[in-house]
């Protein structure tokens, strides 16, 4: 239905006053391959500034990163603020908040000499810039950051840095699921209520945050279990010790979280946000076949069981839904 | 309308809630509740078919080594024969006969590869996929379909890729050239004029019976690569790796004159066009690196600049484009 002709149907219905203006035509959006493009170069560039700022100002103590941190991500801000409609300045506004954030994740990380720390003020700060940075895309970054970093916070929290490269640390089935599930769980929440009470921030200005931020979100659950832990797979030698580990049933239940996202995304009539789904699923299964921890042969008796139950769930449903419809 | 076109649409008519939600249904821009469960059985299906292959092909690499040669030859073979006699009983273009026929092209690749590993033959890598995409191209042409294409477009690829980034001095390919000392950044005009090639061919099959074959996506897949394969050339030669083989560099710039110049006469698709500034925003980092005067510091902050400046530039001109054209996407 075109934009015309759903205002003529509401202005039938009483929701749109017969004289009001019509909405002009807006610019096409932007093709997924121009952002790749911008998003790729303001990152390169971002992190060329932030080498560039720790050259030239040689920041040694936490006091220097903070305040460099904070100019640049100010800078940012006030950039788009500038420039919120045009595009001209955005890509170095992104670049500057971006170096930005690094350079204050850094100056936590110093001074508190721990990279759990670090995660969980990148978290913080990630969730608070959704509201604060008046730019889409800004926003939809920060929300999938916001997320990778609170698992990572999570993560190093319970277990530490050495569980992320000695395969000799053990971590028993429970402790993995529950931290899982403490991870995700509250993102899939907020995608679905954010889908739930679309019509109500819609219909005001939270639109354009609970938007980017419900993308950066999907986009979370569909690869966050692989972002979180990317090297982990990229096992070049073979451990003499590997102790059982059930996080390596992660990427099987990151698996899961990017089926939900997928219907999700469904939901939103978003064919990208699908596409990404279903390739962040199939990551996370390549993921979880390279990941130590856990048997090979007791993997693939998992996989088949899950195969088995996601079939006759299947099954079932089409069953009911056949029936639902000759009735 | 997509779901920011609705947002845009909402914001300009004030629009309250039982407006919005009226606006959604009006749009079709919800899934009915059969449609959702729909579509959470055809999901689930598929994750739970993948998931039965997935555990089928963990447990055979878990016991690969308690296997013997006559058994794992058996069960690749097994699975080969299987799919062929799927197909035939199913032949394209029905689904099960194209998905049979894809995945009896992927075994073909696991028998090549089994077969290196047992017998140690010598034969490089880039070999096996080379062979794979020769002899597997019967199963591409019967399935029909474009999926399958791409897969044999990625084969052909990654064996031309090892084929260049490892140069064997030895392999049947390989002694055919041995008397040219060819060097890499003219190796690689090879993969991109293969790549080159196989897009046209994806333009000239638009208008004809055979259009199914050679979707846009398919097309876009194989430009990438081509362009690809031209960006690692002519950087090369501008990092001086390549020192006076100023071929490398002339010849992709030639060559993506005229996709540049096809593009721009087409006026459908922009993509190509967002291609090629990607490529040229590499060669011009590699080009500040490799002659530009700076101390360290001034290097960084010129390549950010850098950066900066030619993707925000290079942003306008494709958005222009695609207003001026009219295509977009569709995007969350």
């Amino acid at each position: 239905m075109k934009p015309d002709e759903l205002a003529e149907a509401l202005v039938q219905r009483g929701f749109i006053l017969s004289d009001a203006e019509p909405r002009p035509p807006g610019p096409p959006d932007r093709p997924w391959y121009v952002s790749l493009v911008l998003g790729a170069s303001g990152w390169l560039a971002s992190l060329s500034g932030f080498v560039f700022v720790m050259l030239l100002f040689e920041p040694d103590s936490t006091g220097d990163f903070v305040v460099g941190g904070l100019l640049l991500l100010g800078s940012g801000y006030g950039l788009y603020v500038a420039d919120r409609e045009g595009a001209f300045f955005e890509q170095l506004a992104l670049a500057l908040s971006l170096a930005g954030q690094l350079l204050l994740i850094w100056a936590v990380g110093e001074s508190t000499e721990s990279a759990a720390a670090a995660a969980g003020f990148a978290a913080l700060m990630c969730s608070a810039l959704v509201f604060a940075l008046p730019n889409h895309f800004a926003r939809t970054l920060s929300a999938l950051f916001a997320c990778i970093a609170w698992a990572l916070a999570v993560r190093l929290t319970w277990w530490g840095e050495d569980a992320l490269w000695d395969q000799r640390v053990a971590v028993p089935l429970a402790p993995a699921l529950v931290a899982w599930a403490l991870i995700w769980l509250p993102v899939a929440f907020g995608v679905h209520h954010l889908i739930g009470r679309e019509a109500r921030w819609m219909a005001t200005k939270a639109n354009r945050i609970a938007r980017p931020a419900i993308t950066g979100l999907l986009v979370a659950l569909s690869i966050g279990t692989w972002t979180s832990e990317p090297f982990a797979a990229l096992s070049f030698w073979v451990p003499t010790e590997v102790a059982t580990s059930w996080l390596s049933l992660w990427p099987l239940l990151g698996v899961a979280a990017a089926l939900f996202a997928a219907l999700s995304a469904y939901r939103l009539q978003s064919r990208a946000l699908i596409g990404v789904a279903i390739a962040g699923a199939l990551l996370h299964v390549v993921h979880f076949y390279y990941l130590l921890g856990v048997r090979l042969v007791v993997k693939s008796y998992i996989m088949l069981a899950v195969g088995v139950l996601l079939v006759l769930a299947a099954r079932h449903m089409a069953g009911r839904l056949e029936h639902e419809a000759t009735r | 309308m997509n779901r920011k076109a609705l947002d845009d649409f909402a914001t300009h008519y004030g629009l309250s809630a039982e407006g919005v939600e009226q606006a959604l249904e009006l749009a079709r821009a919800r899934p009915s509740t059969p449609a959702l469960i729909g579509f959470c059985v055809r999901l689930l299906h598929l994750a739970g078919v993948l998931s039965l292959a997935a555990g089928v092909v963990f447990w055979v690499a878990a016991n690969w080594a308690v296997i013997g040669v006559f058994g794992r030859f058996a069960l690749v073979q097994a699975v080969l024969a299987a799919s062929v006699g799927f197909a035939l009983w199913r032949p394209p273009p029905h689904p099960v006969g194209r998905y049979a026929l894809l995945l009896a092209f992927i075994v073909t690749g696991a028998l090549f590869a089994l077969y290196g590993q047992t017998y140690q033959t010598g034969a490089d890598v880039h070999e096996l996929f080379l062979n794979w995409a020769l002899l597997g191209l019967a199963f591409v042409v019967a399935t029909q379909w474009s999926v399958s294409w791409a897969a044999w477009t990625l084969v052909l690829n990654v064996a031309l890729f090892l084929f260049c980034a490892a140069r064997p001095a030895a392999g049947l390919f390989w002694r055919l050239l041995a008397g040219w000392e060819v060097s890499l950044s003219h190796l690689l005009l090879l993969p991109l004029a293969v790549n080159l090639l196989l897009w046209l061919a994806t333009i000239g099959l638009e208008r004809s019976g055979l259009a199914h074959l050679a979707p846009a996506w398919l097309g876009r897949f194989v430009l990438a690569w081509a362009v690809f394969y031209g960006t690692w050339s002519a950087t090369l030669v501008v990092v001086g790796a390549a020192e006076g083989e100023i071929g490398g560099l002339l010849v992709p710039l030639a060559v993506f004159a005229g996709i540049a110049w096809h593009t721009l006469g087409r006026r459908t698709d922009v993509f190509p066009l967002a291609l090629l500034v990607a490529s040229l925003i590499v060669l011009g980092t590699a080009l500040i690196i490799e002659v530009g005067a700076f101390d360290e510091i001034g290097m960084f902050f010129v390549i950010s600049a850098w950066l900066v400046v030619s993707s925000t530039l290079s942003g306008r001109y494709l958005m222009h484009l695609v207003r001026s054209w009219g295509r977009t996407e569709v995007e969350a």
